[in-house]
């Protein structure tokens, strides 16, 4: 169970946004996606995600591709987009349990599948309110809660840190490292301090291409010292980019 | 087939909780329930007059609700990325496309259901030449009321949306008063005793306000098609040129192309908005076939179903949530 990616490609026009870009990641594993701003990473999640068809290359998700059976693929796939886009009219339960029930969950499971993911994103307490009404904390964490009320084998979260506060921060590291144990996740983010905490592995894109894939103690290796230093010795020209 | 049952409800709530929505239904509601007072201005003609002006409003209201709703609905999940969460649960891009359109279809069905059932109201306000039923317009318009404080009352006390659960009242209000001041009017009545400019019988009203029902779906389907690619302006510019080449189409197709089957064709390719309108037809008292309501069905079946895929193709390439990053 996990999921894998193979020479992905995606062009727009004549621009290529991601370029030949290869990886798999099995459960019990959380990979760092990171790269620059523009580098692709946003593309990529949503191509590993079936949302947007790759130009050339392939995606399995649970050995299944989503160009060939996107409903097969996405059942075993949570995903938490960027910015926490959301049905605001929706209180979060309602919402919720809306998103259990496009993932064919009814009943006694879907109730407790909404106590599980309430109880971990501490939801349960704004859980009638809708979600418009809501601060940026608490609509980051319904949309947390949404990607895993199936309990998908693969997750994919992008900047699932972005905007929260330094507790909230520490609340989601807990939550993913509770997570990983049956699933595999991936996290794109810009923030470095998420690789150190969560993360056994690094995947660094620039421009659209790889430069890097090993672990966390591999990635640090680089500059020999802290992960920023890492970072921009890959994905700064000037610096040279390593492999 | 749950997944997208479950969609298109979805869809249907988001728009029908759009105020641009309620506030166009309400807007039209408020003019259909005037029109009675300007056909007295008219000489024996007051039934025409109102029966011409309330479906015209019921029309053009409800294809720019349709677009409105496709903008509301379509543009703006692509634009802010809620389309990504529905793309990544299973689904399919084409149960996404269906499932929007039959929403939009849903919403812009009630819109002009209520918008119908008030058009029956006004023409029975329309009394005579120089009467009107007074009592009736005051319903009318009571219920309006009645159905804004309920929902309102609502608002405040249940903190729910004030615009779905206004409607919910409309919906249920005016079409009830328009049957039973209907039903009143008609009891005791001998309809070969009534003279054409005094009253219309509903045999006759009602299959031309049920001949709407499919050109604002077209319109929905068009729409939507569109809100794939474009947002709500450039929608609503280009649904009234094809509004507008829809209603001289049949004019012109035959001026240039003649009337073979090239210019059947063209006429038929077009969307030929007459098809839907029969005011002409209620003004000499025609009652309108049953089969000619069934073939304009499946003509827009047809036309819809050319839009769907249309929509799909301009979806399938789409870039999504360019916003979100």
């Amino acid at each position: 169970m996990g999921i894998a990616a193979e020479h992905l490609v995606k062009c727009y026009g004549r621009r290529t946004v991601v370029d030949d870009l290869s990886f798999s990641l099995e459960a019990g594993c959380v990979l760092g996606f990171i790269g620059p701003n523009g580098a692709g990473k946003t593309t990529t999640m949503r191509m590993l995600c079936g949302v947007h068809p790759p130009t050339a290359g392939r995606v399995l998700i649970n050995g299944i591709d989503p160009a060939e059976d996107p409903v097969g693929a996405k059942r075993g796939l949570g995903y938490l987009p960027e910015n926490a886009p959301l049905y605001g009219s929706m209180s979060a339960e309602t919402f919720l349990a809306w998103c259990g029930k496009m993932h064919g969950l009814s009943g006694t499971e879907l109730k407790k599948a909404l106590c599980r993911v309430m109880d971990a994103c501490a939801l349960t307490e704004v859980a009638g309110e809708e979600i418009e009404s809501l601060s940026k904390g608490y609509r980051r964490r319904v949309c947390l809660a949404q990607s895993i009320i199936h309990s998908p084998s693969v997750l994919v979260m992008d900047e699932p840190t972005d905007g929260l506060d330094p507790n909230q921060k520490r609340e989601i590291r807990t939550l993913i490292r509770t997570l990983r144990g049956h699933c595999a996740i991936i996290v794109s983010t810009h923030i470095l301090e998420e690789i150190d905490a969560v993360c056994d592995r690094v995947l660094a894109i620039c421009r659209g291409r790889q430069v890097f894939s090993g672990t966390v103690p591999e990635f640090r290796a680089i500059s020999g010292g802290s992960l920023e230093d890492s970072f921009t010795r890959l994905t700064l020209p000037e610096e040279g980019a390593v492999k | 087939m749950l997944i997208i049952y479950k969609m298109v409800r979805n869809t249907f709530v988001e728009c029908i909780r759009e105020p641009v929505y309620f506030l166009m239904l309400l807007s039209a509601l408020c003019i259909n329930g005037l029109y009675p007072t300007a056909a007295m201005f008219v000489f024996r003609e007051q039934i025409k007059f109102v029966v011409d002006s309330v479906m015209a409003t019921s029309l053009i209201f409800s294809l720019v609700a349709a677009v409105v709703c496709s903008a509301h609905t379509i543009s703006r999940e692509m634009r802010n990325g809620t389309v990504l969460l529905l793309l990544s649960k299973p689904v399919t891009r084409l149960a996404f496309v269906l499932s929007k359109i039959f929403g939009i279809i849903a919403a812009v069905t009630v819109f002009l259901f209520i918008l119908n059932a008030s058009a029956l109201i006004a023409v029975l306000i329309a009394k005579d030449q120089f009467r009107l039923e007074f009592g009736l317009m005051g319903a009318y318009y009571g219920a309006l009321a009645a159905a804004a404080i309920y929902g309102g009352a609502r608002n405040y006390f249940k903190q729910v949306s004030f615009t779905s659960n206004t409607l919910v009242a409309l919906l249920i209000l005016v079409p009830v008063i328009a049957a039973a001041a209907y039903l009143i009017r008609t009891s005791g009545m001998d309809m070969h005793d009534i003279a054409e400019d005094e009253f219309i019988e509903a045999r006759h009203l009602l299959p031309a306000l049920v001949l709407l029902f499919p050109a604002a779906w077209t319109m929905g389907t068009i729409s939507a098609a569109l809100a794939t690619r474009i947002e709500l302006v450039a929608n609503l510019t280009i649904c009234t040129l094809i509004f507008l080449i829809g209603l001289i189409s049949k004019y012109f197709v035959l001026q240039w192309v003649g009337d073979g089957w090239f210019g059947s064709f063209l006429r038929t390719l077009l969307p030929n908005w007459q098809y839907f309108w029969m005011a002409d037809a209620m003004a000499a008292r025609q009652v309108i076939p049953v089969s000619y309501i069934l073939w304009a069905l499946v003509y827009v079946l047809f036309y819809i179903g050319f839009w769907t895929l249309l929509a799909l193709a301009f979806f399938n390439e789409r870039e999504l949530a360019k916003d979100s990053r």
